[in-house]
């Protein structure tokens, strides 16, 4: 299960669209731009998704194949694990 | 195929954030670069707390300010001159006196060497303010003096 702990928003900053926590302190090393791509997963991982549901998504809403479409869901939970946005 | 942007944004674009958090009584962390803070604050180490600038400021404080030509600056407030400042870096010995109250764009309450979290309200860090900002021509002399010998002796 993929879910984003609770705190966090999208915020639109100097036209960008970032990820910033929600809580008493922001941390801007932690602060993830998202692209149009990104910001469309991010409501699924919202609402709490799978890997395969992503994969899914992108599939059906973009022209990419599985293979490609698979890593890069892969390194993008990676990414957001690193800077501690899913819960366990 | 990329969901996010890699690129690090830079103060000037995330002032409107972060001027709209400290109002909201949140602080902000960030990782200053540069080496001007050394050795108190190393670059992609260490990282410092900011919140929103009290009424009054004072000497030892550390405020990030913003000097005329945009350029942002976190340096120690070395000497308080009515309604302007002197601030100087750490590592720094040519002061840059005038900087006034509306250039301040926050103050550090803490940081992290590390891992490990500092408020600036500590002891530990009260001393190294005062002994550091003393010593500072002493060590400034001491450099000059190798460099010399090493220039006219090697």
């Amino acid at each position: 299960m993929l879910k984003l702990k609770e705190g966090f928003v999208l915020r639109q900053v100097a036209r960008e669209t970032v990820v910033i926590p929600s809580g008493n302190e922001i941390n801007l090393n932690m602060m993830i731009t998202l692209n149009e791509t990104g910001e469309f997963l991010w409501d699924y991982l919202t609402r709490g998704t799978d890997a395969e549901e992503l994969v899914a998504a992108l599939l059906g809403e973009y022209d990419v194949d599985e293979t490609t479409a698979r890593s890069s869901v892969d390194a993008f939970v990676a990414k957001l694990n690193e800077y501690g946005f899913l819960q366990e | 195929m990329d969901f996010y942007k890699n690129k690090e944004m830079q103060l000037e674009q995330v002032l409107p954030l972060i001027v709209e958090q400290l109002a909201l009584g949140k602080t902000v962390r960030f990782y200053p670069r540069g080496v001007s803070m050394l050795p108190l604050l190393r670059e992609n180490i260490d990282s410092v707390v900011l919140a929103s600038v009290p009424p009054a400021l004072k000497k030892y404080d550390l405020p990030l300010y913003r000097r005329d030509d945009g350029q942002f600056i976190l340096h120690r407030i070395v000497r308080v001159e009515g309604d302007t400042y002197t601030c100087m870096g750490d590592n720094q010995h040519i002061p840059e006196p005038g900087v006034r109250r509306d250039q301040m764009v926050a103050l550090v309450t803490g940081f992290y060497r590390g891992d490990r979290y500092h408020r600036v309200t500590e002891p530990g860090y009260a001393i190294y303010c005062r002994v550091h900002c003393a010593v500072r021509s002493l060590r400034h002399l001491w450099r000059r003096g190798k460099n010399w010998l090493r220039r006219h002796l090697a």
